[in-house]
């Protein structure tokens, strides 16, 4: 009787949440694929890649434990172009959690601040620009997601800071739903 | 008719399986697992030890607006590097030619001609700073007035790909023939080989290199960081991890599997050293990585015959001086292929 339960009702529900969690959160992320929803850029042909922790691995080649073990879950990875040729490489990544979204972008702001100065782009901590040789680093943190974004092509650091906006607006909206 | 019964059907065939199995063993090709031997020179003519680096301020002309391929070439000066590079080659081989430096640099197999000679250019392709067309320019310009034909120099990256970072640039950057692969396509795909670590398994390398089509291994790699468990360096030997699958580096192999690839047979090779030059393009350095942008403009470049010690040298003279970084376990860079930390004493200065 207890098999009989266990085979027709309780295995089937669990199986069923299982993929339903697992299909929420690949969804929760991919929401955050920027489309044209933030104007003049573009997606680079075959640029878009979901990934898991272990894709991670594959994608980055090194550098992935110091997120895993942050709690990333997944991700997504874009190269987007601008109309005057300017470049913008994205990760965003689901943490879980916002705590655990904020924790990694203490230890980013600290890896990235000890070569070279950190632009606070709010009064809070959840995000920040770091700017480096040819391209400028920015984190920003919305809800549980995880944002970094590598503006390069810029010789203006007004104009990038203000597309950077644009874009942590986008995040800030999306990421909150 | 003859009837054979089931009992005599199954001792046959049980004889036959026997024999079969003896004839195999017998017949089976050992592999070879470990081409390095503890303290085994690369080049009889260079002390595995010496490291030499350029510094040339003029190999960059301006700083990059962007870290495009074509962003990151178009500040590089040709010249320059060219200069720098016979330079050093000139000093690890203490030839007073160029010419006859590269020559004293590269060895090939007796039984071949150079014209038969097949070579490997190893670059890093992963995230934005890459080996500069300049640099895996001049190399191949150098195997080829050595008698390499440009269409026997493949540049590859099986992990990250080099094709789209490279191919676009063949007779615009690179020279005319040389062939970038696609992944490990035109290195005939992958291979399973054994190597000297967990050797109840079999790990992913590129095929042709594996299975000693290549002659000559040239590894260009860039001054990046990584994870703690293997060193926290990209450098030489880390690049290999586009050779090999990098997956167990990440997943429990850590450091003994870094080391275990770059002593292996098909990297080490047998009669004849495959890797033979080993390169930093060191023109930026990044603390982290291998992933994001650099932080500095190094102006450097650093070479020498041995991964390991090219390693440790830019690591404990260049990464920790200048910029601020840490590592840990390198000193296995060294004791695991039978040398002393103090054996590997200084970056050799190049004059200009």
């Amino acid at each position: 009787m207890v098999t009989l339960v266990l085979q027709r009702f309780i295995f089937p529900l669990l199986c069923s949440l299982l993929l339903f969690s697992t299909a929420q959160a690949k969804t929760s992320v991919v929401s955050l694929r920027v489309k044209k929803s933030v104007a003049q850029w573009q997606e680079q042909k075959d640029s878009y890649q979901y990934f898991s922790t272990q894709k991670l691995f594959e994608l980055i080649n090194g550098g992935a434990p110091q997120y895993i073990s942050q709690g990333l879950i997944d991700g997504i990875h874009q190269q987007l172009t601008s109309d005057s040729g300017k470049v913008l490489e994205i990760f965003a990544e689901d943490f879980g959690t916002p705590q655990h979204a904020l924790a990694m972008a203490g230890i980013k702001k600290d890896d990235l601040g000890a070569a070279s100065s950190v632009l606070p782009l709010d009064s809070g901590t959840t995000s920040f620009a770091v700017p480096a040789i040819g391209a400028t680093t920015v984190v920003c943190v919305a809800n549980r997601y995880y944002v970094e974004l590598v503006f390069s092509g810029f010789t203006n650091q007004d104009k990038l800071i203000a597309e950077a906006r644009k874009f942590i607006a986008f995040y800030t909206t999306t990421g909150s739903k | 008719m003859n009837i054979i019964s089931r009992r005599r059907f199954v001792g046959a065939a049980a004889s036959a399986a026997a024999l079969l199995a003896l004839r195999n063993q017998s017949f089976a090709k050992e592999e070879p697992v470990q081409g390095w031997e503890s303290r085994r020179g690369v080049n009889p003519l260079i002390d595995n030890m010496r490291v030499v680096c350029g510094v040339n301020a003029g190999m960059i002309t301006k700083t990059p607006t962007s870290w495009e391929m074509e962003n990151q070439n178009e500040v590089i000066s040709i010249e320059q590097v060219d200069r720098t590079l016979d330079a050093m080659a000139v000093s690890l081989t203490q030839k007073t030619e160029p010419n006859d430096a590269w020559q004293a640099i590269f060895q090939k197999p007796k039984e071949k001609s150079w014209k038969e000679v097949k070579v490997a250019v190893k670059v890093n392709c992963n995230s934005k700073n890459n080996g500069r067309l300049a640099v895996i320019g001049k190399i191949c310009r150098s195997l080829n007035t050595i008698g390499v034909p440009m269409q026997n120099i493949i540049i590859y990256d099986g992990r990250s790909d080099a094709w789209g970072n490279y191919a676009r640039f063949v007779n615009k950057g690179l020279p005319d023939g040389v062939i970038v692969s696609k992944g490990n396509k035109s290195l005939g795909g992958q291979t399973k080989i054994a190597l000297p670590w967990n050797k109840k398994d079999k790990y992913d390398c590129t095929a042709d290199i594996a299975n000693g089509v290549i002659d000559i291994i040239v590894n260009i790699a860039n001054n990046k960081g990584c994870d703690a468990t293997f060193g926290k360096t990209t450098l030489t030997l880390k690049n290999h991890a586009g050779t090999f699958n990098p997956l167990p580096l990440h997943f429990g192999g850590g450091m003994d599997y870094l080391l275990a690839f770059n002593k292996s047979h098909a990297i080490m090779g047998a009669a004849t050293p495959r890797q033979q030059l080993c390169i930093v393009d060191s023109l930026w350095g990044m603390v982290k990585g291998p992933f994001g942008v650099p932080e500095k403009q190094l102006d450097r470049l650093v070479m020498g015959t041995f991964a390991p010690s090219v390693d440790y040298l830019t690591a404990t003279k260049i990464r920790e001086p200048m910029l601020g970084a840490s590592h840990n376990q390198i000193s296995r860079f060294l004791t695991d292929f039978g040398y002393a930390e103090n054996e590997a004493t200084d970056l050799v200065p190049v004059k200009l």
